[in-house]
């Protein structure tokens, strides 16, 4: 059985078709990239798979779990414990330190802030930003607010890391280290990583793509 | 906890954001403090006003069309019929004050103290020969305790009818009443004296009737007014039997009518108060928007975002009830301590104002206050579960 599977899973804005009858099956940690042209539907699929929007019709399936059955607050809970978004902008609070935007999920989830705090000081310190965390957004360069921000998506271990373009806003050599960082840490932490690009190169990186065309994949 | 205390963090990140809640609470604690001091000022007159009377009137005051009269059974029958508390028989006559050229009318009252005293709950000491005066008379003359005074009676004696009587008496002590024009006009003699200047023998011209216990304040006039029709139901004709508010009836009804009209045009600075708080929430929301989906994003349900919108309007609330205690008591304390905040009695009836709030005052503003409240954060709470997260998302990252 498939760890993630969707079934027929339409998505229209209005009278605009996003995702037409998506069929996917994807195994736990196999490591994929969604690849399409800007409006080809690529962001709404991962926001389906992220419980962060329902289908207009079909059926989001994750870990033997329908998403449109849980209700906002089994959603909230899913995209809590289960799920780690990276968005292209990175998107820190200014209000926190690092080590602060690390742990909102793991404060909002109401867990043990220890054991998160502990897991996280460990992280920082392979992808070499401990100096970075009791400091705020604005005094450390980009690359370290990704590395930050790819912390906190990994910080309660969520069983799938969801990028939507990371390395959007990067040049291609810090484009492709935040590309093996993220399937590193993905196959240390067993997570299943799904990552949206428009970049073929970046895209290469996987083993399996799936190529979306106009809301139907194609490839 | 934690979980809010981030929220709110966030929320209240900025300069801005903080000056802006300060302003709303300020404004919000402003309003409710005015309606509060209103409120309270509107009761503190009518309790002034009532306790004022009933300590120079009792409950009730029993007259004769012809004058003077005596108690006689069938009257002090009749009087039983209230079961009065007490009873004071009064000689009360007009006269002129004079102490060093200078002279006032006053009404005299000939009275027994003791009775006098459990009648009106107005504690007065008579000595032989002595006079009480109101406090505003004594400033008015420039009078202390001590000083001889003239009064001048209208009457003269037997041999010398067109004459008027004086006679001296010295100030044994002021009282206050709580009324300006009863402390500016009122005299106390003992009643044996009034009576031998005056030659009534055991007339009198007024009787003092207590049915309530005069240490109480009052809390419905409709039990004394009871007791008026009984008794003047069982009194013969030729008797006026009166409440102790007659004397001011038009202004207990005028702060009746005020109250209402004045409830209803303090909503509007409620109102006032709750535009603010909702500009407060507009702002949040605009500026927010972005934390606010994020945090929809890794987790927040709505059920959390609920309570977190929730309990921050009710420690808003909370925090502008609590300002607006302190800030009507301090208005209560410059009342009665500053002299700017004090009244000019000959156009207030009363000497000095106080605030006076009972809890159903403070439970009714309070209330209505939470009510008002609630609106504004209702409709910021129905803006952030209109919009999607994905939408939210889209717009504020885009």
């Amino acid at each position: 059985m498939s760890f993630i599977r969707l079934e027929q899973v339409e998505k229209s804005f209005g009278k605009t078709r996003v995702l037409r009858g998506l069929n996917i099956s994807i195994q736990e940690r196999e490591l994929v990239a969604i690849r399409g042209a800007s409006g080809s539907g690529k962001s709404t699929l991962l926001y389906l798979l992220g419980g962060l929007d329902q289908p207009t019709s079909g059926k989001v399936i994750i870990d033997n779990k329908n998403l449109h059955d849980m209700g906002d607050e089994g959603l909230a809970n899913f995209r809590n414990e289960s799920v780690g978004f990276v968005f292209q902008f990175h998107f820190l609070l200014p209000s926190m330190t690092c080590r602060d935007n690390i742990l909102l999920p793991a404060r909002i989830g109401g867990k043990n802030l220890k054991q998160v705090e502990d897991d996280t000081a460990k992280l920082s310190e392979i992808l070499g930003v401990n100096h970075c965390l009791s400091k705020y957004p604005f005094e450390i360069s980009g690359g370290e607010q990704q590395r930050i921000n790819i912390i906190r998506a990994l910080s309660l271990r969520p069983k799938i890391l969801l990028c939507d373009e990371p390395t959007g806003n990067l040049d291609s050599k810090n484009s492709e280290k935040v590309t093996t960082l993220l399937k590193n840490l993905s196959a240390d932490f067993n997570a299943t990583l799904l990552v949206v690009t428009h970049d073929d190169k970046v895209a290469s990186h996987f083993p399996r793509k799936i190529v979306i065309e106009d809301g139907q994949i194609i490839g | 906890m934690k979980s809010y205390l981030s929220i709110l963090k966030i929320v209240l990140h900025g300069r801005s954001s903080g000056k802006i809640l300060l302003a709303t609470v300020f404004s919000f604690t402003f309003s409710i403090a005015v309606i509060l001091c209103t409120f309270g000022l509107m009761d503190g007159f009518d309790h002034l006003l009532k306790s004022g009377l009933r300590h120079s009137s009792g409950d009730i005051l029993i007259t004769s069309k012809k004058g003077f009269f005596q108690v006689d059974k069938i009257l002090l029958k009749a009087i039983a019929s209230v079961k009065p508390l007490a009873i004071a028989p009064v000689i009360q006559t007009e006269a002129f004050a004079l102490y060093q050229g200078v002279s006032k009318g006053v009404l005299v009252r000939g009275i027994e103290a003791d009775n006098f005293s459990n009648a009106t709950g107005l504690n007065v000491v008579l000595p032989e020969a002595g006079l009480v005066i109101g406090e505003e008379l004594a400033h008015a003359l420039k009078v202390g305790i001590g000083d001889t005074i003239a009064l001048t009676f209208g009457r003269g004696n037997e041999s010398s009818e067109s004459l008027p009587t004086v006679r001296s008496f010295q100030v044994s002590g002021l009282i206050k009443h709580g009324i300006y024009q009863k402390d500016l006009r009122m005299v106390y003699l003992p009643k044996k004296d009034l009576a031998q200047i005056l030659d009534v023998r055991d007339f009198i011209n007024l009787l003092i009737i207590t049915t309530q216990n005069p240490a109480k304040p009052i809390e419905s006039l409709d039990i004394i007014q009871k007791d008026q029709q009984k008794l003047r139901g069982q009194l013969r004709q030729e008797y006026f039997v009166r409440p102790f508010w007659s004397e001011y009836s038009f202004l207990i009804e005028a702060v009746k009518v005020e109250k209402l009209s004045i409830s209803l045009i303090l909503q509007m600075i409620v109102v006032v108060a709750v535009f603010n708080i909702m500009a407060f929430v507009i702002y949040i929301m605009e500026k927010k928007a972005q934390d606010f989906f994020f945090l929809r994003a890794v987790g927040l349900s709505l059920k959390k975002l609920m309570s977190f919108w929730f309990i921050s309007i009710f420690i808003v609330w909370a925090v502008a009830c609590v300002g607006a205690h302190i800030l009507s008591t301090f208005f209560n304390w410059c009342l009665a301590n500053v002299s700017f905040f004090q009244i000019p009695g000959e156009i207030y009836v009363l000497s000095s104002l106080q605030i006076r709030l009972d809890s159903t005052a403070y439970i009714t503003v309070y209330l209505v206050s939470l009510v008002w409240v609630l609106i504004p954060g209702l409709f910021g709470y129905w803006r952030l579960k209109q919009r999607p997260i994905v939408q939210g998302l889209r717009q504020e990252f885009s």
